[in-house]
C-alpha cells in the first residue's frame, strides 16, 4: 500500500493526530473569499440579503396582484355597466359573457406583447386593430413554439395547439391528444432525404413532457458499419456498467466513511444495522463483495474503486476511437444513437434512448426544445445524404396514457419524408393502429 | 474560538457562525480543495467546491461529535471527499490521472508493506510523519495527504521541483526505516 493511500484511509480520530503537527495552508485572494462567504450564505439559505430579496420579492408580487385584482374587479364591473372597454367590433352581446370567461381574456392579455395592450381611462383592454410593432407581418414564431405551455381545459389554448379527433380520444378518457402544428416537424437546412423514414414510437410510459429525436440510417448499413455500430454498442455497453459500479462504489465509500459506528483492525469499519440495510438496498451485489459480516471491507473497495475509474478511462478512448471508426463508415460526423444520447446529456438537457429496428429515437425533455434546437443548428453538419434528422414536438399526451394497454404501439409506420407534416401524420396514424 | 463554542454559535447565529467557521478554516479547506481540483476545475469552481464544504459542515451541525475528533478533522475529511468527489465527476480527471501517475512513479518505490498497517502500525506513521523535520512533514502531507504535485509543492514552498523531489526521497526512506 502506498503513503497517500494510507492518507485516504484516515477516519476523523487519525486526521486529527495527522493535524496536531500543524496543517499547511495557502493564502486565498480577499475577494475569493468573499465569493466563498457569499456562496456558503445563499446555499445554506441564512443570508440576511438574501432574505431580504426574497422577502422584497415577495412584497412587489403581492403588491402586483393587488393592482391587478383591482383592475380585473374595476373592468369586469365596467364591461357590466357598458362596452367603453371594447375596440375592435366586439359586439355587446360579447360583453355578457360568464365571468370565467371574461378571465379568460385577461388572461390571453398576459401573452401578448407590446403595442397589444392599451390603457384607457384606467380600463385594461385588447386592441386588435393594433399592429404588432415587432412583427408586423404576424410572421413571428408564436410563443408556445419556444417555450411551450400544457394545455389547460379551463384556460384553453391560442390556435396554435389543435386536438386531434375526438374519435381518436374517445378511448383515453379525456387523455387528449394536442399536437402543436406550429412546430410539428423540423427539417434543417444541410440534410436532405433520399428514402423514406419509419418513424418508430417508443411504447413507454413517459410523465413528464418530452419531444422525441428521431435519427434513422435512410439507406441499408453496409457490413462495415454494422461492425462498427456493434463494437461501438459494446463499448458503451462495457462502460455503462463500469460506471454504474463506479458511482455505487463511491456511495459505498462515501456513506461508509460518515456511517462507520467504530473501525476495527485496519482493514474495515463496523456498520449500524440499520445504516448498513440501507446501503445495501442501494450498492446491491456490492454489498456481498466489501461488507462481510458488517464489516465495510473500505480498503478492497477503494483499491477495486481506483481500478475501476482506470477502466473507464480506458473505455471512453476505446468508445472515442470506436465512434471515429464509426463515423468513418459511414461517411458522417455522428449519427450514432448512442453518440447522440451522449452528445445531448453534455449539452445539459435529460436524455432516453431506445432503439427499435435501426431506427433511434431519443427522448429528450419538452421544454428543452428551444435550446436543443438552437445547439443542434450550430452543431450537425453533414456531410452525408443518407440520414434524415428530423425533430419532433409532441405533447406528453401523444406518448403517454394512464391505461397501459392504451398506450401507441410501436409498430412503425411508413411516411414520405418529403412531406412536412410527417410527424403530425405518424403520430395520428400510431395512435389510429 | 474553540470548537464547542463555534458549534453551538453554528446552531443558535448560524450567519456568525458561519462567518467564524470560515475565519478559522477556509484557507484549510481552499489547500485542500484546490490541490485536488487545481487545473481540473476552474477558479470559481474551485470556490463552489470550498463553499460546498461549509454547507455541509453547517448542515452536520447536530451531528459532529467531537469525541471522535475536532472540528478541524471533520472539515478535513469532509473537504478532501467532495474534493475526491469533484474529480471523480471530471472529465478532465484523465489529466488528473495521468499528472497522478507520473508523481506515484517517483514514490511507488517506497511503498510500505499492506501487512504493515495495523493499528499500531498506523499510529507509528501518523508518529514518524509528525516528527519529520520541517519543510520535510510539510512536503510530505502535501504530497500525499493534499496529491499536490511536485510543481505545486515546490511553488508554495518556493523550492525547484527537484528540490522538492529530493526531499520526498529522502523523507520517504527515513519514514520506511522507522517502521520496518
Amino acid at each position: 500500500m502506498k503513503l497517500e493511500d494510507f492518507f485516504d484511509s484516515l477516519d476523523i480520530t487519525r486526521t486529527d493526530e495527522l493535524i496536531k503537527g500543524g496543517m499547511p495552508e495557502n493564502e486565498l485572494p480577499k475577494s475569493a473569499y468573499d465569493k466563498i462567504q457569499k456562496s456558503v450564505m445563499k446555499k445554506a439559505g441564512i443570508s440576511k440579503g438574501f432574505k431580504i430579496k426574497i422577502l422584497l420579492i415577495a412584497a412587489v408580487c403581492a403588491s402586483f396582484a393587488v393592482i391587478f385584482t383591482a383592475f380585473a374587479v374595476f373592468y369586469i364591473k365596467n364591461a357590466d355597466n357598458d362596452n367603453h372597454g371594447f375596440t375592435g367590433g366586439e359586439s355587446a352581446s360579447e360583453t355578457e359573457q360568464s365571468t370565467d370567461e371574461k378571465n379568460d381574456i385577461l388572461h390571453i392579455g398576459d401573452d401578448l406583447v407590446m403595442g397589444d395592450m392599451l390603457v384607457d381611462g384606467g380600463v385594461l383592454w385588447i386592441d386588435d386593430d393594433v399592429e404588432d410593432e415587432e412583427d408586423p407581418d404576424g410572421e413571428r414564431e408564436p410563443a408556445a413554439d419556444i417555450l411551450p405551455s400544457i394545455p389547460n381545459e379551463d384556460v384553453p389554448e391560442a390556435d396554435e395547439t389543435v386536438s386531434v379527433d375526438e374519435e381518436i380520444c374517445d378511448d383515453t378518457e379525456n387523455e387528449s391528444v394536442i399536437i402543436d402544428t406550429n412546430a410539428v416537424y423540423v427539417q434543417y437546412e444541410g440534410l436532405s432525404v433520399t428514402e423514406k423514414l419509419k418513424a418508430v414510437y417508443s411504447n413507454r410510459n413517459y410523465d413528464g413532457r418530452y419531444i422525441a429525436v428521431l435519427v434513422k440510417l435512410a439507406n441499408e448499413p453496409t457490413q462495415e458499419f454494422l461492425k462498427a455500430e456493434k463494437k461501438l454498442e459494446r463499448l458503451y455497453d462495457e462502460l455503462d456498467q463500469v460506471r454504474d459500479t463506479i458511482e455505487r462504489l463511491s456511495t459505498l465509500l462515501h456513506y461508509g466513511e460518515y456511517l462507520a459506528e467504530y473501525q476495527i483492525g485496519g482493514n474495515g469499519v463496523m456498520l449500524d444495522e440499520n445504516k448498513y440495510q440501507s446501503i445495501t438496498e442501494y450498492i446491491g451485489d456490492l454489498a456481498d463483495i466489501y461488507i462481510t459480516d458488517g464489516v465495510f471491507l473500505k480498503h478492497e473497495a477503494e483499491e477495486k474503486m481506483s481500478e475501476y475509474c482506470l477502466e473507464e478511462i480506458r473505455l471512453e478512448k476505446e468508445c472515442e476511437q470506436a465512434t471515429l471508426e464509426y463515423e468513418r463508415a459511414n461517411n458522417i460526423k455522428l449519427v450514432s444513437s448512442k453518440a447522440l444520447t451522449e452528445y445531448f446529456i453534455s449539452l445539459g438537457f435529460s436524455a432516453e434512448r431506445t432503439d427499435k429496428n435501426n431506427s433511434t429515437i431519443v427522448m429528450v425533455k419538452y421544454g428543452d426544445l428551444a435550446r436543443i434546437r438552437s445547439a443542434i443548428d450550430g452543431s450537425f453538419e453533414y456531410s452525408s445524404e443518407e440520414f434524415l434528422f428530423s425533430i419532433a414536438k409532441i405533447t406528453d399526451k401523444a406518448v403517454y396514457s394512464s391505461d397501459n394497454d392504451k398506450i401507441p404501439t410501436e409498430e412503425t409506420t411508413c411516411v414520405s419524408a418529403e412531406e412536412t407534416d410527417l410527424m403530425e401524420e405518424t403520430a395520428v396514424q400510431i395512435y389510429e393502429e | 474560538m474553540d470548537d464547542i463554542r463555534l458549534l453551538s454559535s453554528l446552531q443558535s447565529s448560524p450567519e456568525e457562525g458561519i462567518k467564524s467557521l470560515m475565519d478559522k478554516y477556509v484557507k484549510l479547506v481552499y489547500t485542500i480543495v484546490s490541490a485536488r481540483l487545481d487545473g481540473v476545475y476552474s477558479d470559481d469552481e474551485v470556490y463552489e467546491y470550498v463553499s460546498d464544504v461549509f454547507v455541509e459542515v453547517y448542515k452536520s451541525r447536530d451531528r459532529i461529535d467531537l469525541g471522535k475528533g475536532t472540528l478541524k478533522a471533520y472539515i478535513c475529511v469532509i473537504a478532501k471527499n467532495k474534493a475526491v468527489d469533484a474529480l471523480r465527476k471530471s472529465s478532465s480527471r484523465v489529466r488528473a490521472e495521468s499528472i497522478e501517475e507520473q508523481d506515484t512513479d517517483l514514490t511507488s518505490s517506497f511503498s510500505v508493506e499492506d501487512e504493515c498497517f495495523d493499528n499500531e502500525t498506523r499510529e507509528e506513521i501518523l508518529y514518524a510523519v509528525n516528527s519529520l523535520k520541517e519543510p520535510d512533514r510539510e512536503i510530505i502531507i502535501r504530497k500525499f495527504y493534499f496529491s499536490e504535485s511536485g510543481k505545486m509543492i515546490a511553488k508554495h514552498l518556493g523550492m525547484t521541483e527537484n528540490a522538492v523531489n529530493v526531499r520526498v526521497h529522502r523523507a520517504l526512506k527515513k519514514l520506511k526505516e522507522i517502521l520496518c
